[in-house]
């Protein structure tokens, strides 16, 4: 396929306010014709118009009660335009762009799909922030992630005895979008730790974790007991955190096939 | 005398001016008085409130960008 002229790069700027992004990325930025944002704080958003005063909020398409989907197809469409006018365009989106970024990975797909040159550059995600935070090592005991409503309502198959990190657990079953800081959705909340006590015992300890979006302020973390957590407000960004149940035992079979395999 | 978002932006990018402003109320209160930030804002850091302090920079940056305002975001990332 020919190379066409316009080109996309897709980057993220962290949690943290301006303190997260890579210089590759303020360096895209910068570069950029044309600069589309999803800063999810003020000062990201004026920092951005700083690096390149051509930069603009795509914060505009969310709308009370519209469907969030609609909003990201927009967002996909606002971002190929001037691609497709031949400019050299950064989407710029909070966290990491590939993590829960569907407009983001969309963007790249199309465009590439379309013959213009498009690459998604890593960013940190709340992820990120829990394991340095919270201690969470996912090379001891694996990790698994899962997006909470997803968890919920597919009974993703999933080993208690590995870490467990549901996002998106302030907002379970809403499709829409609502202008509100906290929780959009206490009683969904409530079914996923119903669920999770099925799993494990009432009395394991969990965290929910909201990571800093300033470097000066303290991340919101909150250890309760699978039925206490059940009285805590929780925040629209919240993730939660389970830590895994008891080791699970080597197979010992495989054990000794591995011990077979190696070179003496 | 700065703005709380030319401060803040400052801040953000010096590790070692934050690990002092992170040492306690009196270390972080000691910073704002030598950067010259205003007593109100020097109160509202201290009182450590997000909203607050956010609501601040679209008081004082307006909602970059062309926003309407600033709304919260989903945790993607």
């Amino acid at each position: 396929m020919r190379q066409l002229a316009g080109t996309l790069s897709v980057v993220g700027t962290g949690i943290r306010a301006i303190s997260q992004m890579t210089q590759e990325s303020v360096a895209l930025v910068e570069r950029a014709d044309k600069v589309l944002f999803i800063a999810n704080d003020p000062l990201t958003a004026s920092w951005l118009c700083e690096l390149n005063p051509r930069a603009k909020s795509l914060h505009d398409l969310y709308s009370a009660g519209k469907d969030r989907i609609k909003t990201y197809h927009e967002m996909i469409d606002r971002v190929m335009r001037p691609v497709r006018e031949g400019f050299n365009v950064c989407f710029v989106s909070y966290g990491h762009p590939g993590v829960f970024g569907f407009p983001m990975h969309e963007a790249v797909r199309l465009a590439r799909s379309e013959g213009f040159d498009a690459e998604m550059f890593p960013a940190i995600s709340c992820q990120d922030a829990l394991f340095a935070e919270l201690g969470v090592d996912p090379g001891a005991v694996g990790c698994q992630t899962f997006e909470a409503t997803d968890f919920l309502v597919r009974r993703r198959v999933f080993d208690p005895t590995s870490a467990l990190i549901l996002l998106q657990v302030g907002t379970i079953a809403i499709k829409g979008y609502m202008n509100q800081r906290v929780a959009w959705n206490m009683a969904g909340f409530g079914v996923l730790l119903d669920f999770l006590i099925g799993h494990y015992s009432d009395d394991h300890e969990v965290i929910a974790y909201e990571a800093s979006q300033y470097a000066w302020c303290t991340s919101r973390v909150i250890r309760r007991t699978l039925r206490t957590m059940h009285d805590v407000t929780l925040s629209a960004i919240a993730t939660l955190y389970v830590p895994p149940k008891e080791p699970r035992p080597p197979d010992r079979e495989l054990v000794d096939r591995l011990a077979a395999t190696i070179p003496t | 005398m700065p703005s709380l978002s030319e401060y803040c932006t400052a801040l953000s990018q010096d590790p070692d001016a934050l690990k002092e402003f992170k040492k306690s109320d009196e270390a972080a209160l000691a910073h704002m008085k030598r950067a010259g930030l205003s007593e109100k804002h020097q109160q509202m850091l201290l009182r450590n409130n997000k909203d607050e302090i956010t609501n601040e920079f679209v008081a004082e940056c307006g909602p970059a960008g062309g926003a309407k305002q600033v709304l919260p975001t989903l945790p993607g990332g």
